[in-house]
């Protein structure tokens, strides 16, 4: 008998906030995996940082059983994927495990930016698109205009979408109806050698690195020995078994078109990469699935241990939080200011942050990290060129015959009472306008090349505050631009920090390099002696603030009452200081860094 | 041996520096608040007896506020009575009570005299009248310098002056003639304070929003050095950051806090210190009154010797002759040196500390130190 028959792999895609994970949650509950009582909000989304921010970062997966209309049963595997732009590449994982996807719309929003971008990415991993209109319960609600939209705009049939409101329970049914009918069973060869697709992993302290993955060939038993295709190690299974929310249950073997974990005490994380083939050692298939797109991070910068005895514990949690984060990457530097930390490369801006949290939170680092910088390429007078992600390693300017800077293409969506706002915007970004076409009479679409450096920093947030939340942004990397850049560095008593200097176009220089200024001053303490600030740009100096001095520390008074209390203030103050470097005799709050950082 | 500490937490008006725990216009609670208050301190004192059934014995005792000089002078010795009654006060005890100008009469400061108490600590502050009116106080100065003679005819012959320095937009000269107005009064004992802008008192709240600008520490400095100049000039020993006193004047009671000794504190907010444990009472003045006496449970530290050992030094520096290594060997079995030798080292370096030829209190405060005592403080906590 086919066992590939009644299973249906696959994920969830949506533009953010358009109510993927409280589908995904609806979905659980109906399947009996979970009670309502038993849900905590947004099951699937089980990172702190995921439920605060609102947003899903990691994609999750999870085993169902459902007994369809059909009086069939079916096991879905369902897996969740993140929304925000900063993430596609998660995405891309996710859609590699998968036969179908389905793609949730939010009734009053229709298509946006990245519901294009990711069904796009689904079709070109030819999955099945099942259209879902979500949020009908929404007075604002306009589902036919939506599927109109989608017919549209995208071009799938959506007549016979399903109407639901994931948040008040409507219409599950039908979306889990159209998984089993509509998205088709896995076709692997149950008989051939194994090929399972690695997706994603995490390390556990008892077990090693744990793999999630799907199996699109033969099948895998517990006690065999595994070959992981790229590196070509091999480990003994100790355990596998299917993803529930939150739990795992071991079973005997997992078969073709199946999704699953496997533990096989794997101790150096390097060799589970995601997006690469197991197979067995006793009978290794011939070739490697294909894996999915290589992600390029695109920004870069340092992160150091504030306590320089954390380093060994900050390359561990890098190496940990890499497991399941094949988008970070990270290379051991030293810095003059700083002393030795590493260079880490990122998504973007949101994706930083995350990895700033998450090392802190999970791993309980306190990290100082440098302004981030996109990669530059520098022509040389000589003609070498030299690729640049840290200013600090920027070539003599005599040297430099000409620089080039990354560019994006960067497609808004946006109803079109916006449009001025956003032009304005984008033009203060050093955005060059492509073209603008309407999607209906009151929605258009903005293409524009802009420099991935005005876009890493808070441009997205300054898109939606012009927008009062309305537009939405997806862009890629489209090659590189001549561009007039040179290095701003700064200067704290004279001198430099390595740490914060940044490159930046010229016409901006100025104003950066002001505020840059004004910003140390508000957040460097007082320190005992005159603390001159400077901006310089090739020795010249831009921009100057200077912090006064303080001549006294000392508690006037101390009596009885005042003990305790003194003491807890003395404490307060002495931890405030260990967060603080040193730069030269400047001390240099944490919060400092982040504040210029902040800035954009 | 025990000290006692009495908090009286009304005055007439609060001052808009003032971060105390202190209550204007009550005055149909206090005699409520001194039965409360004799109430506590006769309950609480039986717990600290010594096994023989004997009173425990006591030779400080110090009324403060608040101005406890609000309150009739019969309340005042009813305090003192029930503090006597309850404890083994010695002979020759240290009773201090604290008064303000405008509440410090002669009638009111005989009686007090007479009552036993022995030494009058007076919150002149300033002798500067546009200073005093600007911060809010009620009197000027001409009431000060009445109160001092007062004190002097009531027959009290140990005498503080509170002054305080380094308030914003303090014009040059000012605090130097407050000084000198002092001197010529002789006090047995001068406190000189460097003003701290309290977080949540109306100073702060001015000094934030522009209406006062900033205190300018580079007048502070120096406003301070003149203190200590002046002090030592006309015979006065500088024994704590803030204090000044006529050799053998100092104040035994602040010495104890400064000497980590045991004291206990009666009244809403007052803290004690006994048996290696720090608690103070928990702060609600009606609870009090009406008889419900709580320890603040987020006040209370039970220290373990470590912290104690910390403790010991932070309080130590205070003294401008430094901790006491002999009275810590005393209490904690070893030497700081045992304990600290690195983190001294490393105060010296910084020219926060330095040696001194005396063998019991081998380091003190420099200079530097003085004005940035904190940053020794922090090694300790």
């Amino acid at each position: 008998m086919d066992k590939q028959k009644n299973i249906r792999n696959f994920c969830i895609i949506a533009h953010i906030d358009h109510g993927k994970s409280t589908l995904a949650d609806r979905i659980l509950e109906k399947t009996g995996v979970l009670t309502a009582r038993e849900m905590e909000d947004q099951v699937l989304d089980n990172m702190d940082i995921e439920r605060e921010r609102g947003i899903t970062i990691k994609a999750q997966s999870v085993r169902l059983n459902y007994k369809a209309e059909d009086g069939q049963e079916y096991v879905f595997n369902l897996i969740d994927t993140p929304g925000h732009v900063d993430f596609n590449y998660e995405v891309s994982r996710s859609l590699a495990a998968c036969e179908g996807a389905v793609l949730v719309v939010d009734a009053s929003q229709g298509v946006e930016a990245q519901t294009l971008a990711n069904v796009y990415q689904a079709i070109d991993h030819d999955l099945e698109v099942v259209p879902v209109i979500n949020k009908i319960d929404l007075p604002s609600a306009r589902p036919d205009e939506v599927i109109e939209e989608i017919e549209n705009v995208i071009g799938i049939p959506a007549q016979d979408a399903p109407r639901v409101s994931a948040k008040v329970g409507i219409g599950i049914e039908e979306v889990l109806e159209a998984v089993a009918k509509k998205i088709p069973a896995p076709s692997g060869d149950a008989e051939g050698p194994l090929k399972a697709l690695i997706f994603d992993s995490y390390y556990d302290a008892y077990k090693g690195v744990v793999i999630y993955v799907r199996v699109k060939d033969g099948s895998v038993s517990r006690g065999e020995t595994i070959k992981l295709m790229s590196t070509g190690a091999e480990y003994q299974i100790t355990e596998l078994g299917y993803l529930k929310p939150g739990f795992t249950v071991p079973n005997d073997a997992l078969y073709a078109g199946e999704v699953g974990y496997i533990a096989a005490s794997i101790k150096n994380i390097q060799d589970a990469r995601v997006g690469d083939t197991v197979t067995t050692a006793a009978r290794p298939a011939k070739e490697a699935l294909p894996g999915y797109k290589e992600v390029q991070p695109m920004v870069f910068c340092g992160m150091y241990p504030v306590d320089g005895a954390d380093y060994e514990a900050l390359r561990d949690a890098l190496a940990k939080l890499q497991l399941n984060d094949a988008a970070l990457i990270y290379e051991p530097e030293t810095s003059q200011a700083l002393g030795f930390g590493f260079r880490c490369g990122f998504l973007g801006l949101l994706h930083f942050e995350i990895v700033q949290e998450r090392l802190s939170r999970e791993y309980e680092l306190d990290l100082i990290a440098t302004t981030p910088s996109v990669i530059y390429r520098i022509h040389k007078m000589n003609g070498d060129v030299v690729v640049l992600d840290n200013p600090t390693n920027m070539p003599n300017p005599a040297e430099i015959d000409y620089m080039e800077e990354p560019m994006v293409r960067a497609s808004i969506m946006t109803p079109t009472e916006y449009v001025g706002n956003i032009m304005e915007l984008t033009t203060e970004r050093r955005g060059t306008f492509i073209n603008m076409d309407y999607m209906e009479a009151t929605r258009a679409v903005l293409t524009y090349e802009i420099p991935l450096n005005e876009v890493i920093y808070d441009y997205f947030d300054a898109l939606k505050s012009r927008t009062r939340g309305y537009a939405s942004l997806d862009y890629e990397l489209c090659g590189y631009a001549k561009s007039n850049l040179v290095k701003l560095d700064i200067y704290l008593n004279g001198e430099i920090v390595d740490a914060l200097s940044f490159i930046v176009h010229a016409d901006k220089a100025y104003a950066r390099g002001r505020k840059i200024a004004e910003k140390l001053k508000e957040t460097i303490p007082r320190q005992q002696f005159e603390v001159p600030i400077q901006a310089m740009i090739g020795g010249k100096v831009i921009a100057r603030e200077t912090i006064r001095a303080y001549r006294k520390d000392v508690l006037a008074k101390c009596y009885g009452g005042d003990i305790t209390r003194k003491k807890k203030l003395l404490e307060k103050q002495k931890e405030g200081k260990k967060r603080m470097r040193q730069f030269g005799s400047v001390e240099v709050p944490q919060e400092a860094f982040l504040s210029v950082l902040k800035l954009g | 041996m025990l000290g006692i500490y009495v908090h009286v937490p009304f005055c007439v008006k609060k001052c808009g520096y003032c971060d105390f725990l202190s209550f204007p216009g009550m005055e149909n609670c206090f005699r409520g608040y001194v039965k409360a208050l004799c109430g506590e301190i006769e309950s609480r004192g039986k717990l600290h007896g010594t096994e023989e059934g004997g009173k425990a014995r006591v030779d400080t005792v110090f009324i403060g506020g608040g101005t406890p000089t609000v309150l009739p002078a019969e309340y005042l010795a009813e305090i003192l009575g029930t503090v006597e009654k309850t404890f083994d006060v010695i002979p020759g005890a240290e009773i201090t009570v604290e008064a303000n100008p405008e509440s410090a009469t002669f009638e009111k400061l005989s009686k007090l005299r007479e009552a036993g108490f022995n030494r009058l600590s007076i919150g002149f502050q300033s002798l500067s009248d546009r200073r005093l009116s600007a911060i809010g106080r009620i009197h000027d100065s001409k009431k000060a310098l009445e109160a001092f003679a007062a004190a002097r005819k009531a027959g009290f012959d140990n005498v503080n002056v509170d002054l305080i320095f380094g308030f914003p937009g303090e014009p040059e000269g000012e605090f130097a003639a407050t000084l000198e107005g002092v001197l010529t009064l002789k006090p047995e004992h001068v406190s000189c304070y460097s003003l701290i802008v309290e977080e949540g008192t109306p100073l702060a709240e001015n000094v934030r929003s522009g209406m006062l600008p900033e205190p300018d520490d580079v007048r502070d400095r120096a406003d301070y050095r003149l203190a200590v100049r002046r002090l030592k000039e006309a015979g006065y020993v500088h024994y704590e950051i803030s204090n000044f006193a006529l050799p053998g004047r100092e104040s035994r009671h602040n010495l104890r806090y400064w000497h980590q000794r045991e004291y206990l504190g009666f009244g809403p907010g007052a803290s004690s210190f006994y048996g290696g444990r720090r608690f103070a009472n928990s702060s609600d003045v009606e609870r009090y009154v009406s008889g419900i006496f709580e320890t603040d449970p987020d006040s209370d530290e039970t220290m373990t010797q470590a912290a104690l050992r910390d403790e010991f030094m932070m309080l130590g520096f205070r003294l401008t002759e430094g901790p006491d290594f002999d009275l810590f060997a005393e209490k904690f079995g070893r030497r700081p040196e045992d304990y600290f030798a690195g983190r001294l080292e490393k105060l010296e370096k910084r020219g926060l500390i330095e040696k001194r030829a005396c063998g019991g209190r081998p380091y003190a405060l420099t200079e530097k130190g003085l004005d940035f005592a904190n940053e020794v403080f922090e090694e300790f906590v």
